[in-house]
């Protein structure tokens, strides 16, 4: 795998003028918008916005909630005026207070349609409904929008309706749920890789991937939870086998290895093929190797961890990172709580995977080393 | 930092942001994306990764075998064990070097063993120390690493013990400070004022050394010492200002009250015209704003749920969520007039 010096913006416009995919002239307007105090009020406009469309939708739930509290075809017809109503406003609005309006009576419709669809609690079907009813409209206000933050809180909402509603159900039919909790990790470890690693030219999903990121992180940091903290929230849950989510998420992470391989190209300057693949072969053994024992013996929360920090360093994306970092620290601190070991055994097996990870770094520096050697020798 | 933005490394978001300012088309975003995911540094990341979690893996290892067998080692050996980790995280940060991360994370460790075996010694020989005395004790003891480290992070490790150490001197004589009298509110608000200067003071120490442009005073350049610190402004005088809010029209419960406002005013001023003018920052201008507003909506909510009487809840929700959007609106339009502002006296400069 190779080892480049990170990339500069300013490298990479050159090498874009270079194909004529730039103006060579626009580098200083580049410069002025990625400036400091542009991105600064960048920074700033987004905080105020966000914060301020969050209160007034709640404001505005608790006023159709207090105004039509018994009839829910009502809020759910007033939640989807509201959502049209919003759209209409985002599509026309050029001004920062109206795309606030327009944020803040999205969020408020959309919490509108999903009170309303859920308020038969009775129901057996009501959880069911307001999953699909979260992705249907998920799906309908992810294409009328093109600003990244809506596109980014849409999809993360109905993950998150879909996830809790599911657990919800669980207490009901539980084989049902578990099964569906299964296909929703796959399908949020799916749409992660798909989207944030597929093909360059899906320029408009990189949103909607950072929400599926994100999604995974809270649904999988749940499920890896020991059953006493998650019996506050799902009772029927002390069942739920966490096999099938190491599978998929083990199979996500062979695909990121191979995605990593493919990125390295097939040699290297200056070194003969023959060497190079056997450079490559051996860190890629120890990789699967790795991934393989940890669906063994680790939980789902450690797999995604890494899932998404391997991510966010593939694509260079720095929220999967940010995302994968929380994850895989608060998981290896809730396995290793959980260890049914004397302390001081514990102790021994913290400095043990200390020292194998310290050994294998050793083993990639000599490797390296070996490399080197070989690029020396190569004709 | 280097001040051309455009030798910054290139990341999705960058890139994303240049291609919704119209600068790259979606062919060349597209081209811009596939170029990114070549020629990643997968060794030299992997090796970092490996020996940040190998060694911290170690020294958890190491501390948690103290911990356990803690009631079988000696006295001796309880200072032996810890003294080894603290000396040998220290000669590791200067193996390390400071200016690399590893160097810094072991020298802020060596910083936090150095309040264990404070711990220890105390409990070992019951030295009846306050936990003010503890804690300012340990403060004054890292003062030194804060020092030589060049480090932001240990700065504000180092600002953090001094908070607690105040707050913990505060509780420890609850009712009175000096000959005066405190009722629970003059408690709260006489913490709240004392966190407020505090942070303000090292603010501004911070503000001037970064401001005289020194070359070895670049290290406390970075945004996390200045927005931390402003936070910590920022939050412990809400709290007395929302008390009044509460109060009001009653009059104020403590005699506290009234000054803490006026500090707050008084501080939020001084941001404003420092943050405008003087070391010019649009984020933190927005957090003060992000302040001002929070007040002002918890003034209206005040004021539409318990003071005005004979309108239907649900039209005082609709009333909150208008005023809401006006006054975020009002905040993001006084913000972008300040960034107008900046750049023609930039231009014109």
């Amino acid at each position: 795998m190779s080892s480049a010096a990170p990339l500069t913006v300013r490298q990479l416009l050159d090498w874009l003028a270079e194909r004529g995919l730039f103006d060579a002239g626009k580098h200083e307007r580049a410069a002025e918008v990625l400036a400091h105090p542009r991105q600064a009020l960048n920074v700033g406009i987004k905080l105020l916005t966000v914060i301020g469309a969050w209160i007034a939708a709640g404001a505005f739930l608790g006023f159709v909630m207090a105004l039509v509290r018994p009839d829910h075809g009502t809020t759910i017809m007033m939640g989807l005026g509201y959502c049209v109503g919003a759209t209409l406003l985002r599509r026309i609005a050029r001004h920062d207070f109206f795309i606030q309006v327009a944020l803040a009576l999205l969020l408020a419709g959309y919490g509108m349609v999903l009170s309303g669809v859920g308020y038969s609690p009775s129901s057996p079907e009501a959880p069911w409904c307001v999953a699909s009813a979260a992705v249907a409209l998920a799906a309908a206000l992810y294409f009328v929008y093109d600003y990244p933050v809506q596109r980014f809180l849409v999809p993360l909402i109905a993950a998150q309706v879909v996830f809790w509603e599911l657990l919800g159900a669980g207490r009901d039919e539980p084989s049902y749920s578990h099964v569906a909790l299964y296909a929703l990790v796959l399908l949020e470890t799916l749409a992660v890789l798909a989207l944030l690693a597929g093909p360059p030219k899906w320029t408009s999903v990189r949103p909607l991937g950072l929400a599926m990121a994100a999604a995974l992180m809270i649904s999988v940091g749940h499920i890896s939870l020991p059953h006493e903290f998650r019996r506050e929230f799902t009772s029927s849950y002390s069942t739920l086998a966490l096999w099938p989510f190491n599978v998929i998420l083990a199979a996500g992470l062979l695909w990121l290895v191979r995605f990593a391989a493919r990125q390295a190209g097939p040699a290297e300057a200056g070194v003969a093929q023959v060497t190079n693949l056997r450079y490559q072969r051996g860190p890629v053994l120890v990789a699967l190797g790795t991934i393989v024992l940890l669906a063994v013996v680790a939980n789902p929360g450690i797999l995604a961890g890494l899932l998404l920090l391997v991510l966010g360093h593939a694509v260079r994306d720095i929220y999967p990172f940010a995302f994968g970092i929380v994850l895989l620290v608060g998981s290896l601190a809730l396995f290793w709580c959980n260890l049914d070991m004397q302390l001081t055994a514990r102790a021994g097996l913290l400095v043990a995977s200390g020292l194998v990870l310290l050994g294998a770094r050793f083993g990639l520096w000599r490797l390296e080393a070996h490399a080197a050697w070989a690029r020396k020798e190569a004709p | 930092m280097d001040p051309d933005p455009l030798n910054q490394h290139v990341n999705a978001g960058i890139l994303q942001t240049l291609h919704e300012h119209r600068l790259l088309s979606a062919d060349a975003y597209a081209a811009a994306r596939a170029r990114l995911r070549q020629g990643i540094a997968w060794r030299r990341w992997v090796g970092n990764l490996l020996l940040v979690v190998g060694v911290a893996l170690v020294l958890a290892g190491i501390v948690v075998y103290i911990v356990a067998n803690w009631h079988a080692l000696g006295r001796y050996a309880r200072f032996a064990g810890l003294e080894t980790l603290l000396f040998g995280c220290a000669i590791g940060a200067w193996y390390a070097g400071l200016e690399k991360p590893l160097g810094r994370l072991l020298l802020l460790a060596a910083a936090a063993l150095v309040g264990a075996v404070l711990l220890l010694t105390g409990i070992t020989y019951n030295t009846n120390a306050e936990a003010y005395e503890f804690v300012a004790a340990w403060a004054a003891l890292v003062t030194g690493f804060a020092l030589v480290s060049r480090f932001s992070g240990m700065w504000l490790f180092w600002l953090t013990l001094l908070n607690v150490a105040f707050l913990a001197w505060w509780c420890a004589q609850p009712d009175r400070f000096l000959s005066f009298k405190l009722n629970d509110v003059d408690q709260i608000c006489g913490a709240c004022m004392g966190v407020a200067l505090l942070n303000a003071l090292a603010l501004a120490a911070r503000e001037i050394a970064v401001g005289r442009e020194r070359p070895g005073m670049a290290w406390l350049a970075g945004r996390e010492s200045r927005i931390l610190p402003l936070l910590a402004v920022l939050i412990a005088l809400f709290i007395p200002a929302a008390i009044l809010i509460v109060e009001w029209p009653r009059g104020p419960s403590g005699d506290l009250l009234i000054p803490a406002a006026v500090l707050q005013l008084v501080v939020l001023a001084a941001a404003f015209i420092v943050y405008r003018r003087a070391a010019p920052d649009l984020v933190t201008l927005a957090l003060c704003g992000l302040s001002v507003c929070g007040l002002l909506l918890f003034g209206v909510a005040r004021a539409l749920f318990d003071l005005v009487k004979g309108i239907e809840e649900a039209y005082k929700f609709l009333g909150f969520g208008v005023a809401t959007l006006l006054v975020f609106g009002v905040a993001v339009l006084w913000l972008k007039h300040v960034h107008t502002v900046m750049t023609r006296k930039d231009e014109d400069e």
